[in-house]
């Protein structure tokens, strides 16, 4: 898993965001910038491990607000990496046990936005994503349907957009009785 | 007209868009642009404050006496309107993406491209939408709520913008945008396309300025009937505390963790590359990252 993790970010290059083989940008701004690498370091500190990228601007990119796309592995659930939004390329690695296990881990979160199952058996994936606590939950791939309603369950948010859940956002019933 | 962004220029924005017009800010503080790829000033924008703010509402709040009773089909021609109007400028929207924001260019061509959509959709989710039912003795209208203040975050300029318009208008809603004070130069080639939709004056008006100014303002005012508000969870949570006072209505957008579970029949080859995909999208500063 670690080793096909790392062969797999060779092609997650950070960069110049106009050459079109680039995949990672700079962050928006300095104080972005900043907020991620304290991430990082926090990562490091509470005992994850640094599979690929780290602390510090890529080689070659200490203009601007580059950070190394970060892979943390051996990453417990409370961990503050695991809890908290980063906003940047920092992904966490949770090792589980038993599938009510990831889905108890996926679930313990304030958050509720968007999650993904990925599994080869459909039937066992829908089964999964049924108990996910999400506004949106893709199966296997980056899918979008712009009809689907989009939006988070508890601190992700409050309402929903797109499609005909977004135009009722913006509309209020009102009848009229004879 | 075209704007053409080019690193060594320096261009300072100093007018909002309101009741169909490009016009001179009232408040005057200049707010530095600065290139994300190299720390560089490329250009400057003047921030809106709560007189450009009230006077935006103002307009908005005059366009929906109109239209807030236009039908369907109107509602249809203008979403197709501000379809073609803003597919007519996805190259510079994407370009300007790239340059202000430091997008990578295939997924700031889709986040442009996205936004488009969202007026088709619009449309499309329009018709489905029953806006009048009988049964019996009872008629239900789905009314616009009235003029709305949409406020966004700078992570992907134009699909918020294009989104929250889109359903707005298909609504018949009037509004007033608050982009991030992060996102001018997008947000200026954005308003050159939508102005090109020649939709009514009012219907949508822009003002970049401080969240705690121009949106505060967006969220005291009582002629301000809702909020749309994409950003963090911090300010959500102000958004909805002061909404109260006037009985907003209020749709947050905020943050995410977002969780991939991979099975243990995942296939690695195909399961990491989408896990990836998903954690380092919009180099990580997604909601749904």
């Amino acid at each position: 898993m670690k080793r096909a993790i790392r062969d797999e970010m060779r092609a997650f290059r950070v960069g110049d965001p106009a050459d079109p083989n680039i995949m990672v940008g700079p962050m928006v701004s300095q104080k972005q910038y900043e907020r991620i690498e304290s991430y990082i370091r926090k990562g490091i500190q509470e005992g994850a491990e640094v599979l690929v990228g780290g602390e510090g601007h890529p080689k070659g990119l200490e203009a601007g607000y580059f950070v190394k796309p970060t892979v943390f592995v051996n990453v417990k659930n409370d961990m503050t990496i695991a809890q908290e939004e980063i906003f940047g390329p920092v992904l966490s690695v949770i090792a589980y046990d038993s599938e009510d296990e990831a889905i108890r881990i996926a679930n313990d979160s304030k958050y509720g936005l968007h999650s993904a199952v990925l599994g080869t058996d459909i039937q066992r994936a829908r089964r999964v994503a049924s108990q996910l606590q999400a506004g949106r939950v893709v199966i296997n791939n980056m899918t979008d349907d712009p009809q689907a309603p989009w939006g988070g369950f508890k601190y992700s948010g409050v309402g929903r957009e797109y499609g005909k859940y977004g135009i009722e956002a913006f509309l209020e019933p009102k009848a009229i009785l004879e | 007209m075209k704007a053409i962004m080019k690193s060594e220029k320096i261009k300072t924005i100093t007018t909002h868009y309101i009741d169909g017009a490009f016009v001179e800010s009232h408040g005057r503080e200049v707010m530095d642009v600065i290139k994300p790829t190299n720390g560089q000033l490329i250009g400057g924008v003047m921030l809106g404050d709560e007189e450009d703010t009230r006077r935006a509402i103002a307009a908005a709040k005059r366009a929906f006496a109109s239209f807030g009773r236009t039908t369907k089909d109107e509602r249809s021609r203008y979403l197709r309107q501000l379809h073609v109007a803003v597919s007519a400028r996805i190259d510079d929207l994407t370009a300007v993406m790239i340059e202000e924001y430091g997008g990578v260019a295939r997924f700031a061509r889709l986040i442009v491209e996205s936004g488009v959509n969202a007026f088709a959709a619009a449309e499309s989710a329009l018709q489905e939408l029953p806006l009048r039912k009988s049964r019996g003795k009872t008629t239900v209208t789905l009314e616009p709520v009235g003029v709305a203040g949409l406020i966004t975050a700078w992570n992907a300029n134009a699909l918020f913008i294009c989104l929250k318009l889109a359903s707005a208008v298909a609504a018949g809603c009037t509004v007033v945008i608050k982009p991030s004070e992060m996102s001018p130069l997008q947000t200026r080639v954005m308003v050159e396309a939508l102005n090109a939709a020649e939709l009514p004056k009012g219907v949508f008006n822009v003002v970049t300025g401080l969240g705690t100014v121009v949106g505060a303002e967006l969220v005291r005012n009582p002629d301000v009937a809702k909020i749309s508000f994409t950003g963090s969870v911090a300010v959500g949570e102000a958004i909805m505390r002061d909404a109260a006072t006037t009985m907003k209505r209020v749709t947050l957008e905020l943050g995410g963790k977002s969780p991939t579970i991979l099975l243990d029949d995942a296939a690695l080859d195909k399961a990491i590359p989408v896990a990836l995909t998903l954690a380092f999208l919009n180099s990580g500063q997604a909601c749904a990252a």
